[in-house]
């Protein structure tokens, strides 16, 4: 026999004692993986043996899967392997005892249906544990008194029948009777109603001159003229009080642009024929004309036959003169005059409330809500209740001003509640309640809003 | 390892290599005396050393069985996962916001599993805590019974304000944990900044899956939040957005509340370990077939003793809330 041919035989049992012992994948992170295994975080060194966790696996193929690991990581690793998976093997089984009676695993069992409420919250108990958490729920807030439309439309029809009734008990001239409106009887109001004085006096407002149309759309509908208000008579007539309040939210939108027909008469009768829009248009158009409307409402829509606008010249509207004097009494910053502030307080008492209340009402009923006219009015309830909110922190900061934090703080209050990003409130809201010794308030304040010591 | 074509061509090379370098050793044997005398008087304690060491093999293999695997206990190879680095949120109410580097990331569902586990398992003050988790529409939350519809119907009517009855509009889940889905578009970054000061009243954990086609929205979910996890897949599409979103981060000198998140890491030679994002923190959920089952359910992996991503998940949430969740939680898990 050559030489070669023995000592290549007798170099045989030196490669396999190699393949043996040494591991032929890379083993870099083995300390990290042996770590986890002891930690019980994971199951197996490297991957699961071939054939786990199959249903049925023979004695064979089990030996040759672990011999197969075995050949691939090298034997002395192998080794340390096996006692490590069979250490976290241990640990796992512990876990999933302890598993068993955590309260993860009772909220497991509920979730998918296996306990009951009663008895998860029986389990937990049982273990001295908290119950879960119960829903959420808001605090019961008083929300705006907005009267209704229709309400306020048989309201003002009964206030009315009774003026006439009283004026013929005392003998007056009685003028020629009122057309009865289209659809203010139709239910009875109960006595109740009758009995209280239920239209609330209107809030006081600046003086105007008689032939002004003084226009109040934040809070109520009102429109004064030469001291009566023609709201009730504009809102009895329900597609002819849409188009003019249409008409006149598109001039607090954008007060020099005209409305073109066609867009009027699509927002008017949405889905229509061109055709069948116009007509209808131009009828409406003459019925306002017609006398339909008071005078000095009528006589404020202009059609020029292409277009059409309301004219606004000689008249006020109240969030016009909400922003205005938002804008004066923030520039003052801080104290104000003392005429200024009370202005500004009657005018925050007066515009308390939505902007155009009852006019999803109005719209539903005319257009079926298809229209596009509640963009505007949203767009206008922002500048309404941003221009509120600007004046609370005016007159806020003007009471804070004068020394007089505690009637800052409901102002700020009411402020931060509707806009509770203003951090700038929370500042002035947070040092009121330090001037009034609120500290628990302020230090809460401090907390939610993360503001500087 | 598993790429089930390349072990066995990894041990053959290997086995040739090695017999190749022995029959190398033999021809120098043949000719070099010194070699040769060597390995005449070694081969046999060679042999033996060779028989010790597959009986100690076979010993060692026949004495521990293997484990019985659980009844939905996954077979996969598990991926080596570090522990996770991320901030600790201190202050109450918490507010974490989860965004998908790619679509299909699992952003909603480790929202939702991440507010139902922290109901389950966390405490404040001796009660149980109250999370709520702002979750985008989808298979998730239809199979939760989860409509858009609530909330968009309440920010249409309140387009200015957030009023304390939008708790109403949440729907609690069975754990405790409350939800709101948010529809396409039903959120802006104005209303979520009015949003989250109004849930801070009422929760003690907010969870906001955040939509990424908003960039403003995205602004705000940030702004508001304490901790931002960046989730993306082990993909080059989740990895590129990551390096863009910590790039963001840097300019916007956030980074420090920034997470990578690597959703569905797997083991074997194809994995990433990471996005490498840059970001100094990360974390991982591996691969799990139990998180599609359950999603597909309606019912939260989170609470599931076999599931690798709970386990994943629980430790994650442990490091965000320590405050909150207890120690409990990684020992039962």
């Amino acid at each position: 026999v050559p030489p070669e041919i023995v000592g290549m035989l007798e170099a045989l049992p030196l490669a396999a004692l190699v393949l043996l012992l040494m591991p032929k994948r890379p083993v870099g992170l083995v300390r990290v993986r042996l770590g986890h295994l002891s930690a019980g975080r994971r199951r197996w060194l490297f991957e699961p043996p071939r054939g786990w966790g199959a249903t049925r696996t023979s004695g064979r193929q089990r030996v040759l899967a672990e011999a197969l690991r075995a050949f691939e990581i090298g034997v002395p690793l192998y080794v340390v392997a096996r006692f490590a998976e069979e250490r976290a093997a241990h640990a796992k089984l512990e876990a999933r005892e302890r598993w068993a009676n955590s309260q993860e695993a009772l909220f497991g069992r509920h979730v998918v249906g296996q306990l009951s409420e009663a008895e998860l919250a029986a389990q937990l108990l049982s273990r001295g544990l908290p119950l879960p958490a119960k829903k959420a729920v808001a605090p019961k807030v008083e929300p705006y008194r907005l009267a209704s439309l229709d309400w306020w439309l048989k309201v003002q029809a009964l206030a009315e029948e009774r003026a006439r009734t009283t004026s013929v008990a005392n003998g007056d001239a009685v003028g020629p009777p009122e057309a009865a409106p289209d659809d203010a009887a139709e239910e009875p109001v109960g006595p109740d109603e009758l009995d209280e004085p239920a239209i609330p006096a209107p809030p006081s407002t600046p003086a105007e001159p008689p032939t002004y149309l003084g226009i109040s759309i934040v809070g109520r509908i009102e429109i004064r003229h030469d001291g009566k208000d023609l709201a009730s008579e504009l809102l009895r007539k329900p597609v002819l009080a849409f188009m003019w309040l249409y008409l006149l939210l598109r001039w607090l939108t954008a007060s020099k642009d005209r409305v073109p027909r066609p867009d009027f008469a699509e927002e008017l009768t949405p889905g229509m024929s061109r055709e069948k829009q116009g007509t209808r248009l131009r009828n409406r158009l003459s019925n306002i004309g017609n006398g339909a409307l008071p005078a000095s409402l009528a006589t404020r829509v202009d059609d020029d036959g292409e277009s059409v606008k309301l004219d606004l010249s000689r008249c006020s509207v109240d969030l016009l003169r909400l922003e205005e004097l938002a804008a004066e009494c923030l520039a003052k910053e801080g104290m104000l005059s003392l005429e200024l502030a009370a202005d500004a307080a009657r005018l925050l008492d007066a515009t308390a409330g939505e902007l155009l209340p009852g006019w999803e009402q109005l719209e539903n009923s005319v257009t079926g809500g298809r229209g596009a006219a509640g963009v505007f009015v949203r767009a206008l309830r922002v500048r309404a209740e941003s221009a509120r909110i600007t004046l609370m922190g005016a007159l806020a900061a003007n009471h804070l001003a004068r020394q007089q934090p505690g009637q800052a703080i409901p102002l700020l209050e009411q402020a931060l509640e509707r806009q509770p990003d203003r951090d700038d409130l929370a500042r002035k809201l947070r040092m009121a309640y330090l001037q009034t010794d609120q500290l628990t308030r302020a230090a809460e304040l401090q907390k939610t809003y993360d503001l500087d010591g | 390892m598993g790429n089930s074509a390349a072990r066995p061509i990894r041990l053959v090379a290997w086995s040739v290599l090695v017999v190749a370098a022995a029959g190398g050793l033999g021809l120098i044997a043949g000719r070099v005396a010194l070699v040769g005398n060597v390995l005449a008087q070694a081969w046999l304690p060679l042999l033996a050393a060779v028989i010790a060491v597959v009986g100690i093999g076979f010993a060692v293999g026949a004495a521990f069985p293997w484990p019985t695997r659980g009844p939905r206990e996954p077979t996969d190879p598990e991926p080596l996962l570090a522990e996770p680095s991320v901030p600790a949120i201190a202050k109450l109410p918490a507010v974490f916001s989860l965004r998908a580097l790619e679509p299909l990331a699992g952003s909603t569902t480790l929202a939702f599993n991440l507010g139902v586990r922290a109901a389950a398992s966390g405490a404040v003050q001796g009660r149980r805590l109250r999370p709520i988790c702002l979750l985008q529409a989808g298979d998730l939350t239809a199979a939760l019974g989860l409509s858009p519809e609530p909330l968009a119907s309440y920010i249409a009517g309140r387009p200015v304000s957030v009023a304390d009855d939008i708790v109403d509009v949440a729907v609690r889940h069975p754990t405790g944990c409350e939800l709101l889905c948010l529809g396409r578009d039903t959120l802006d970054g104005h209303w979520l900044r009015m949003l989250v000061p109004r849930l801070r009243k009422f929760y003690d954990l907010i969870v906001i899956d955040c939509p990424t086609d908003d960039r403003w929205l995205r602004h705000v979910a940030v702004d508001v939040s304490d901790v931002v996890l960046l989730v993306g897949l082990p993909t080059l599409e989740s990895a590129k957005a990551a390096a863009d979103e910590a790039d963001a981060a840097w300019e916007l000198r956030s980074s420090h509340r920034f997470v990578e998140v690597t959703n569905r890491e797997k083991a074997g030679p194809g994995a990433r370990g990471g996005l490498w994002s840059g970001l100094s923190q990360r974390s991982a959920i591996p691969n799990d077939p139990l998180v599609a089952e359950s999603d597909r359910q309606g019912l939260p992996w989170s609470l599931t003793f076999e599931s690798h991503a709970a386990w994943a998940a629980a430790e994650l949430l442990e490091r965000l809330l320590p405050s909150l969740m207890g120690r409990e939680v990684a020992s039962a898990a």
